[in-house]
């Protein structure tokens, strides 16, 4: 193999690295987005339910 | 003066609890010796080690063996500290962190040195090198200090995790690298005179140092609670 | 409304969702981030073109020196990634402050990556070049070490999970193992016998092209504003995953309390 395909290949490694990489971390925030979002969701149930049952209790 | 008396019995007090808890568990210690005699052995096949490569291949597998046996007794050691809550306990008492690291270290360096006592002889026979002499034991002791300070912090750190026998390898064996090749050159120095080799032994003396300065000021993070 | 207030579950809420509220790289965070990221879009188009198209072909290696142009950019990034690494563990251990046990997290993980391309690139340099994969020479063994002891880094942050006493053992390893990395070199140079090691810019002389540094320095600056990017993107990652996390312990330990 020649000096250039070498080049070439560690460039498309590299990047696709880079870019793999990238797209990991975007997976990974997008499922913690998630998560965040359905906890504070229960936490709002939570307190809801509980005003409720004081309303009910009075 | 009075502090650092009271620093140097509890040192003490805390070795001989320590030795004395070894010394219940005599199994540890004859495994330990036949672990490191079963390395060489291995070394000694996986070589075909001959006469002409015998002294520059067998330092290597003196050390590997010191290597792996610290790491597989220290492993154990604290585990069974952590079942019994021993080490909770202990940081319990008015006593120093830093007092507590190096009785800790100090009880290792004297449990390695036994198994040490029994390898080293071995491997001279096993091996049939000249090796016996008080050079290499000012090498071995230098070798241990650093690898069994390395062991004995990382084996606090380990314990505190889901995986410790795992990862107590991977976070010691990458940072003693250093110890190694000094260890092993040096020994091989012992062997081979080399001209123009840098001064091992200053330096194995020099990285213990290092090693012990840092874990004595870090181990107090690494068992607060 | 006073109910609301004196609810154990909603002001335990409040606490521990006040550190939490202003991040340490919080003012980059509200615009900085669309400017970082088309500065960086930029920078990797202009850097990819300078490094192949703006530089004449090296007349020792020919074109495989391209590679330099990427990878010791890459290397001296990684080295700073590690350097953040030891400060923030020191500014943790002095301050217990999260926020910078986020930062050296993000930055060890950023660290790890950079290293794992410096290592691929450089043995296909080294393939191209010297023809082997693997040459003993001591910058590349003192990078593999590197490599491996923030992997291990990144292992203990993995088993300890989002604890306390895991953060402060991170923090320690995070210090010794910088520190141990000059030590590494030191040894492994020696084991080697002290053989020069200038081929890093290889015939970097007088009448080495100005556009040569010039394409190292954009390169250089793209790669800074990657690593940005991305520890900017890992910070906030730990920040939800800790506020995710507490308020599930929250919410898990308030149905304790009320069963």
């Amino acid at each position: 193999m020649s000096g250039s395909t070498y080049l070439v290949i560690a460039y498309i490694i590299m990047w696709a690295g880079v870019l793999a990489y990238l797209g990991w971390i975007a997976l990974r925030m997008r499922g913690v987005r998630t998560e965040l979002e359905s906890v504070r969701e229960l936490v709002r149930e939570r307190e809801q339910a509980a005003n409720a049952g004081r309303a009910g209790d009075e | 003066m009075r502090t650092f008396q009271t620093g140097w019995q509890q040192l003490w007090s805390i070795v001989g609890k320590d030795l004395r808890s070894e010394l219940r568990a005599r199994q540890v210690w004859v495994a330990m010796a036949l672990f490191s005699a079963l390395v060489m052995i291995v070394f000694y096949f996986a070589f075909d080690l001959r006469v002409e490569n015998r002294a520059p291949v067998a330092p290597g597998a003196l050390w590997i063996a010191f290597v792996f046996a610290s790491v597989l007794g220290l492993g154990r050691t604290f585990a069974a500290e952590q079942e019994h809550g021993a080490m909770d306990r202990l940081l319990l008492c008015p006593v120093d962190r830093q007092v507590i690291f190096l009785a800790k270290l100090i009880g290792y360096l004297i449990f390695l040195a036994v198994v040490e006592a029994i390898a080293v002889p071995l491997f001279a026979a096993i091996y049939n090198l000249p090796i016996l002499s008080g050079g290499l034991v000012v090498i071995v002791v230098l070798g241990t200090v650093g690898i069994a300070t390395m062991c004995t912090l990382f084996a606090a750190v380990a314990s505190a995790t889901r995986a410790r026998e795992v990862i107590l390898p991977l976070l010691v064996f990458p940072l003693l690298i250093p110890v190694v090749i000094g260890a092993v050159r040096a020994t091989q120095s012992l062997l081979i005179p080399v001209v123009n080799d840098p001064p091992w032994p200053g330096l194995l003396a020099a990285f213990d140092v290092i090693f012990v300065t840092l874990s004595v000021l870090f181990f107090q993070f690494v068992v607060e609670d | 409304m006073n109910t609301l207030a004196s609810d154990p579950a909603k002001s335990g809420q409040q606490e521990s969702s006040k550190p939490l509220g202003k991040g340490l790289l919080d003012p980059v965070r509200r615009y900085g981030e669309y400017v970082l990221g088309g500065a960086l879009a930029i920078g990797m188009l202009v850097s990819i073109w300078a490094a192949f198209l703006g530089t004449p072909t090296d007349a020792v290696q020919g074109d495989v020196q391209r590679i330099m142009y990427f990878h010791v950019p890459m290397a001296l990034l990684a080295f700073f990634a590690f350097f953040v690494v030891f400060v923030a563990s020191i500014v943790y251990l002095l301050r217990r402050d999260e926020r910078w046990d986020w930062l050296a997290r993000a930055s060890a993980e950023v660290g790890v990556v950079y290293t794992t391309m410096v290592l691929i690139c450089g043995s296909i340099w080294g393939k191209a070049y010297w023809g082997t994969w693997w040459d003993g020479e001591p910058i590349l063994t003192t990078t593999l070490i590197l490599w491996f002891i923030y992997v291990a880094y990144l292992l203990l942050r993995f088993y300890s999970g989002r604890t306390e006493s895991g953060a402060r053992n991170a923090a320690v390893l995070g210090i010794i193992g910088f520190v141990d990395v000059p030590i590494v070199h030191f040894a492994v140079t020696w084991w080697r016998g002290l053989h020069p090691t200038g081929y890093v810019l290889n015939g970097a002389t007088p009448d080495t092209p100005a556009s040569v540094f010039l394409a190292l320095l954009l390169a250089m600056a793209t790669f800074t504003l990657l690593y940005a990017f991305l520890l900017l993107q890992l910070y906030r990652l730990e920040r939800y995953t800790t506020e995710a996390e507490r308020l599930r312990a929250q919410v898990e330990y308030g149905d304790d309390s009320a069963s």
